[in-house]
């Protein structure tokens, strides 16, 4: 095909630079250009920056997170207004055999449509997801409104993650698989639970280690292991529920911080742990009745 | 060369003949006028392109903001 001289629109330039990184770059000829640009958007930034956040220190993450959402923008930005200014010199551009509008669209169907929703899911399924509380059944601990980072890296083979007794888990709530709870693990598999009243025992040890009576009830400290949370027993009626069971093999026993407000392995029995699916780690954000609760962004969940 | 151009510039227009348009117009061949594009197809161009660019945007913005879309834990 003979090429033709066909000037550069910067116009086109920029609207193709704006739907997806590298793009306008591809229409003004410059391919190499155009593939270092779509490689540092879609694997530096999203990608790279969740597993960076995840190895970093837990307070860290959320800035780590934040960091690669500005290095996306910052990424995306440029290459607009890079794409716009190289085509307003390419004037007298001779038009490449391969830039047809068959070949744009194909570009932009395979990147745009499956390569970033599939890496994004892989990123959401595999390493990082954001999760909304829209219960209190994890007060003091998580709070209603709060919005949690977690680590999907956790109950699988050859995560970096185990379960362990004290973690803040995501799960599949047994009755109803189209639907996340979160809980605390206080039994693992083999483990015997003792629950009586506010008294809870794992393996014949007591967790409450220290009580403090609040205008909001009773705050308990519990600890297991060198691990320690605090938990809320609300009502004024201490319960007279008595539980005695071994945790069976391949479940776990979980408990709501807010012992009394909360669905629990004491309703509805052990949870599977195939169907934990990520540990809590950071609150990025967190809203009340009194409006955003700045004090809590970047709280470490423990 | 440059004088004979200058000289030619300063005398008087060529006057055309009456019968000019009768006599060298009507040996031409005529060419056939281009169809042009209709408006209504134009504009439908530019809407697929629009929509296709607002699906493009969309997406990018789902890839960019995927880790701060969150999902709901219950309970």
């Amino acid at each position: 095909m003979q090429s033709v001289n066909s000037p550069r629109k910067p116009i086109i330039a920029l609207l193709m630079a704006l739907i997806l990184p590298g793009f306008g770059q591809l229409y003004n000829g410059e391919v190499n250009k155009a593939i270092w640009w779509f490689l540092s958007f879609a694997f530096l930034s999203i990608p790279g920056m969740a597993l960076i956040a995840l190895y970093l220190p837990t307070g860290w993450m959320l800035f780590a997170l934040i960091a690669g959402l500005i290095l996306t923008l910052s990424i995306w930005i440029y290459g607009i207004v890079d794409a716009w200014r190289t085509a307003t010199k390419l004037q007298g551009y001779r038009l490449q055999y391969w830039q047809v509008s068959g070949s744009y669209a194909l570009v932009l169907i395979f990147f745009n449509f499956l390569f970033m929703p599939l890496m994004i899911d892989y990123v959401r399924q595999n390493q990082v997801e954001s999760f909304s509380i829209p219960s209190q059944s994890m007060v003091p601990g998580v709070l209603q409104g709060d919005v949690i980072f977690t680590d999907k890296r956790y109950n699988c083979p050859g995560c970096k993650n185990n379960v362990n007794r004290g973690d803040i888990a995501i799960f599949v709530y047994p009755n109803d698989r189209s639907t996340y709870y979160i809980k605390r693990i206080i039994g693992l598999p083999g483990d015997n639970v003792q629950v009586k009243g506010r008294s809870i025992m794992v393996n014949g040890d007591l967790l409450t280690k220290s009580e403090n009576s609040t205008p909001q009830g009773l705050q308990v400290v519990e600890s297991e292991g060198d691990r320690q949370w605090s938990v809320q027993w609300s009502s004024k009626e201490i319960s007279t529920q008595e539980e005695n069971i071994t945790v069976p093999p391949g479940e776990v026993f979980v408990l709501g911080d807010n012992r009394d407000a909360t669905k629990d392995s004491r309703v509805f029995g052990t949870v599977p742990l195939q169907d934990v699916v990520g540990l809590a780690r950071q609150v990025w954000f967190s809203m009340g009745d009194e409006g955003v609760r700045w004090g809590r962004l970047g709280t470490v969940l423990e | 060369m440059d004088k004979e151009i200058d000289l030619l510039m300063k005398s008087d227009l060529l006057k055309v003949p009456d019968d000019f348009t009768s006599n060298v117009m009507a040996n031409l061949e005529p060419l056939p006028v281009p169809e042009s594009i209709s408006q209504r197809w134009k504009t439908l161009k530019w809407v697929a392109y629009a929509g296709g660019g607002c699906w493009g945007l969309s997406q990018l913005l789902t890839y960019m903001f995927g880790i701060w879309a969150v999902t709901s834990a219950s309970y």
